[in-house]
């Protein structure tokens, strides 16, 4: 499965466009501006996606930890 | 009747006893350790006394006179002594007064050992991906943060991890939660623990020692809510970051997703900004590079046609020069054409007038006007007539010709 920009976790990307913020705050050459500036953009929309619809997953954890010493390994 | 020694009595008797478990109440008095390993104490009513003997291993709950407590286990007898005493296997707290003293002296002695320092409370990631839940499925609480998480974010894998939050194994299953989560859910961003409200009894396994320290060892940081907001537990001092309520440890564990949205808009909108100030800036940079550039370049083609204009009149110089240059040469041509022809005129002149000189004075001109030139055999020119002997040839030039003559 490809992995470029799609594997980026949520804190990642959340970073990545708080520093090109910070990046273009400081004064870039024009054309590198821009350049972060779509990345920016094109984070921002992964972001907003990710908060639509993105869902909590809940799972039980069921081994005990004492006398269940090989049946503990959980996956 | 048999007969016993005292030994022997004691032994039956213990051999008796051992098959009673009770539970007795009562409040102590005379507690005591010794060797850093017997525990004594005395349990009391108002009419009665009971002596009480254990291990200190045993004894998982601080101790002191006054505290009401009730105890579970075998009376039995010392032998040597005679000594009828109560071997307690368990030793429970009862009522609000041994309790909260349970409770001031185990925070005493936990932070004592730094396990309150906040130094060592550890940061947690602002978004968490995988979280550990540790609560009882039956409570509110579970309820509520799940509700409060799944309004607030989205994208978590919660692990859920059940517990009894109080009565008898509740020490034990939290506990148990802890060990599986150190060697199995290290990955985990941080771990909930949490439970509702209750009596201090309902919340005693969370002012325990050993919960306390199962927080403290954690290898992933911990989050603890317990009770109401004004309750905070042991378990909660130790944890890395302590909620009022299960709400709010949903609250303190993930993020406002609205508020997250409003921040990246922010940020987006002070990128844009940005570059449009860049924009203009550099817009406002080139236009008086231009102007500039201008003013130069026009200073630079006034210098040129400066230079062009001087060049121009200097070359009109020059070759107002040159002209006055040909002239006199031309002038100068002239004289010494002139001057030539004078010279050569002159010289012709000369020259017929020499020649003329010449001829006249020229023996042929002589001869002309009849005289004549007599010379010897030899080409010597006769002047004398002794130059002359009888006999001798003679030439004689005349004006036309030559006259062959011998003298006589």
């Amino acid at each position: 499965m490809a992995t470029k920009k799609k594997e980026l976790s949520f804190a990642e990307a959340f970073t990545e466009l708080e520093t090109i913020t910070e990046d273009l705050e400081k004064g870039l050459d024009l054309d590198e501006g821009i350049t972060k500036f779509e990345r920016g953009l094109e984070l921002a929309a992964m972001l907003k996606n990710r908060l639509s619809t993105a869902e909590n997953k809940i799972e039980t954890i069921k081994e005990k930890y004492q006398n269940e010493g090989d049946e503990a390994e959980e996956e | 009747m048999k007969e016993y020694t005292v030994t022997q009595f004691h032994k039956e008797m213990n051999h008796l006893m051992k098959d009673i478990h009770v539970t007795v109440v009562g409040e102590i008095s005379g507690f005591n350790i010794s060797n850093d390993k017997f525990v004594w104490f005395t349990l009391k009513d108002d009419k009665s006394a009971m002596s009480n003997f254990m291990m200190k291993f045993q004894l998982k709950v601080p101790l002191e006179d006054g505290m009401e407590i009730r105890v579970t286990g075998s009376p039995g007898i010392f032998p040597r002594s005679g000594k009828y005493v109560f071997k307690p296997r368990t030793v429970e707290l009862m009522g609000e007064g041994a309790l909260q003293r349970a409770f001031e002296i185990t925070k005493a002695k936990l932070e004592e050992e730094g396990l309150f320092d906040p130094d060592r409370k550890r940061e947690f990631p602002r978004f968490p991906e995988r979280i550990g839940l540790i609560t009882s499925p039956d409570a509110a609480a579970y309820t509520d943060f799940i509700r409060i998480l799944n309004n607030r974010w989205g994208g978590v894998e919660v692990r859920f991890f059940p517990v009894n939050v109080q009565g008898n194994n509740a020490i034990n299953s939290i506990q148990d939660a802890f060990h599986l989560i150190n060697s199995f859910h290290e990955d985990l961003d941080a771990v909930v623990l949490t439970r509702g409200g209750g009596s201090m009894e309902d919340l005693q396994a969370f002012n325990s020692e050993e919960v306390a320290r199962a927080v403290f060892g954690s290898q992933v940081p911990v989050i603890c809510g317990v009770g109401h907001e004004r309750d905070t537990s042991l378990a909660d001092y130790v944890a890395d970051l302590r909620a009022a309520t299960p709400t709010h440890a949903a609250e303190l564990l993930v993020p406002d997703k609205e508020e997250v949205s409003a921040e990246i808009r922010g940020l987006i909108s002070s990128q844009s900004h940005r570059l449009e100030q860049q924009v203009s800036i550099l817009t406002q940079a080139v236009d008086r590079q231009m102007f500039e550039l201008g003013h130069i370049m026009r200073d630079h083609v006034t210098f040129l046609k400066d230079q062009v204009a001087r060049f121009m009149s200097a070359a009109h110089m020059v070759s107002i020069d040159i002209q006055k240059k040909k002239d006199q040469i031309s002038h100068q041509k002239q004289l010494v054409q002139t001057y030539a022809a004078t010279l050569v005129s002159m010289s012709r002149q000369r020259l017929e007038q020499q020649e003329r000189l010449i001829n006249s004075l020229s023996p042929k001109a002589v001869l002309k006007r009849g005289y004549s030139m007599t010379t010897a055999e030899d080409g010597s020119i006769i002047k004398d007539p002794s130059q002359v002997k009888k006999g001798q040839a003679l030439k004689t030039e005349v004006e036309h010709g030559i006259i062959h003559s011998n003298v006589t």
